[in-house]
């Protein structure tokens, strides 16, 4: 068994050429860049933040196999690998078991609304199609099913289910799934404006949109929060995060924000693919107070 | 101009082999009993209830081109081209618009959840790429967005966007959408237990998923309500349809349920795509016990 997964995962954004074709440098330079000076501990392409579902199946490969070799063993990677079937869903499984990947991210199958019989189906077959951990990720909102934590104590008694991604935004399902699972899921925090709780509540990592742009405060937050519990200097930190969390979480605009900050940063990454859009000026005016509070 | 689009539009499902690959030879004749012995007035492949966020984009290709050979001109085909992005989005239309359909069906783009203004400059973008008829279609609970009557009516201002299939389960949302677009839009009904109350309230057609296997009980129920307006019988006639219905919009398994009901009526067209699974026996009954008298209606 690998080390257990814990701290600040990077859940990467994509990046796009102008014409919103997939940009390799960019995507090698990035990671680099979070790894060398952000120092996260883990990195994750194409989930939701890499705009996943608007990727055709040739380029989600490609971003795994360009991931896998820029971090080159140095932290773990975990490939977001779902889709609306359980055949897809199991084909980017193991393509990513093949390439290298240390674990794989999954949300419920988004469209189609399957119920609890269902969903524990899917993620049965995929879990005996691999070998390497899984991480579930419940987003209710993107995928439309609401995966509760009595569901997930279910999951979690399937072998190589050993992480949650909880992204309900509602923080009492940390200590919820903590009270039902025990040991035998380690659960990570899907929000960007809820993960000093979650960390208290006893989250052992973050998959984190934020630690896109900013890092190293992310990994800072991680450190005091869980390995130095200096909790009165997290909490000052968590509240200088917090404008551009809310941001993020509550404005509809994960993604097209992610990828405009990193651009006010300095580490342009193009924009998102249609019908996402770049924001416009009103909201880039927001963006940029919100990231000076983290920064100064 | 094309003639107007309006009556009982069967959203096919797609058959599928007991391996969950597609059934092309039932998916054809599945086609051609709906138009010869049905009577429905359109056809939609590729809707949700034809699982095409499950499909690849060459098992759409293949659906959408075995839907036209079997129509054959018949009937006008109406295509579902909805994808998460733009470019998927215009790709799927331009094909369908080159094989001849008389429309494209859209749901918003799914899992991305757009904004307002990012969902009009996609379908302003969709809109100059093709120059057929462009029906919206609004299902919040799949995609994650809603197209409010207000939305709507800005995209109504779009040459193509024609048609509504309003699927919110809000059904004042329908009087809300007339009055707000007046003849800009026509409205198909896209909820199959609120259907009476949509014809009643002015859409003059029905997307509709039971009637892959109740064809001719949703033609008789749209001549009685919309083209002889006779909504005492109509009424009659609904209230004899609507256990079915209800069993399907109610349960949260609408695709799953439609196949079943499909073998009930006995032309089987497979399981659904997993995680998608066949109804389980206890449902099977109570498919069975909702359609009740109305098998010897359609039947007979």
């Amino acid at each position: 068994m690998a080390e257990k997964w814990h701290g600040v995962y990077a859940v990467i954004l994509t990046p796009f050429t102008e014409d919103e074709e997939l940009d390799e440098g960019a995507l090698r330079k990035h990671i680099s860049f979070l790894l060398n000076e952000g120092k996260v501990h883990g990195i994750i392409p194409t989930g939701s933040t890499g705009e996943f579902a608007s990727l055709s199946e040739e380029e989600r490969k490609r971003i795994v196999d360009i991931t896998i070799d820029e971090v080159d063993g140095r932290v773990p990677v975990v490939v977001g690998s779902a889709a609306n079937s359980t055949r897809h869903t199991i084909m980017y499984a193991k393509y990513a078991e093949q390439a290298g990947a240390d674990g794989v991210m999954i949300v419920a199958p988004y469209y189609c609304l399957p119920d609890e019989r269902e969903i524990y189906e899917h993620y049965k077959a995929v879990a005996e199609s691999i070998e390497i951990p899984i991480m579930v990720y419940n987003n209710p909102a993107t995928s439309g099913v609401d995966m509760k934590p009595e569901l997930l104590a279910r999951l979690a008694e399937i072998d190589n289910i050993c992480y949650v991604k909880e992204a309900s935004d509602d923080i009492k399902r940390v200590g919820a799934i903590k009270r039902l699972c025990g040991d035998k899921i380690t659960i990570f925090c899907g929000c960007d404006n809820v993960m000093f709780e979650s960390f208290l509540m006893g989250a052992e990592g973050w998959v984190s949109g934020s630690a896109n742009i900013i890092p190293q405060q992310c990994v800072k937050l991680y450190e005091l929060t869980v390995e130095r519990e200096e909790l009165d200097k997290a909490r000052e930190l968590y509240y200088r995060m917090l404008p551009l969390g809310d941001m993020l979480e509550l404005e509809g605009k994960f993604v097209q924000y992610l990828k405009a900050a990193s651009e006010m940063l300095g580490r342009p990454l193009g924009p998102p693919r249609r019908p996402l859009l770049p924001p416009l000026e009103e909201d880039r005016r927001r963006l940029k107070e919100a990231l000076d509070k983290v920064l100064n | 101009m094309t003639t107007e689009l309006r009556g009982i539009y069967t959203v096919l499902v797609t058959p599928m082999t007991a391996e969950e690959e597609v059934d092309y030879e039932t998916l054809a004749s599945l086609i051609d009993y709906l138009i010869e012995e049905g009577g429905v007035h359109g056809i939609i492949p590729l809707g949700s209830t034809g699982e095409y966020y499950a499909l690849t984009a060459e098992e759409r290709k293949k659906v959408v081109e075995t839907t036209f050979q079997a129509v054959r001109g018949r009937v006008p085909v109406v295509v579902g081209a909805n994808a998460p992005t733009t470019r998927e989005v215009i790709e799927y239309c331009q094909h369908a618009e080159q094989c001849g359909a008389a429309g494209v069906m859209l749901a918003a783009p799914y899992y991305s959840l757009p904004t307002d203004d990012e969902l009009f400059e996609h379908y302003r973008a969709v809109n100059e790429a093709l120059s057929i008829p462009i029906m919206l279609y609004n299902y919040p609970a799949r995609t994650g967005v809603d197209l409010t009557p207000r939305l709507i009516q800005r995209l109504a201002e779009l040459d193509n966007v024609r048609y509504v299939k309003e699927s919110s389960g809000d059904i004042t949302r329908i009087s809300e959408i007339i009055r707000l677009c007046g003849d800009k839009i026509t409205l198909f009904c896209g909820c199959d237990n609120e259907a009476l109350e949509n014809f009643v309230l002015g859409a003059v057609g029905w997307v509709a998923g039971a009637s892959n296997f109740l064809p001719k009980t949703h033609v008789r129920l749209f001549e009685l309500a919309v083209n002889r307006r006779d909504f005492v019988a109509a009424r009659e006639l609904y209230y004899k349809l609507l256990p079915i219905l209800a069993a399907l919009e109610a349960g949260g398994k609408y695709i799953q349920f439609v196949k079943a009901c499909c073998s009930l009526m006995g032309r089987p067209v497979g399981p659904p795509r997993r995680p998608l699974m066949p109804a389980s026996p206890d449902e099977v009954a109570e498919l069975e016990r909702a359609l009740g008298q109305i098998r010897e209606i359609e039947q007979g």
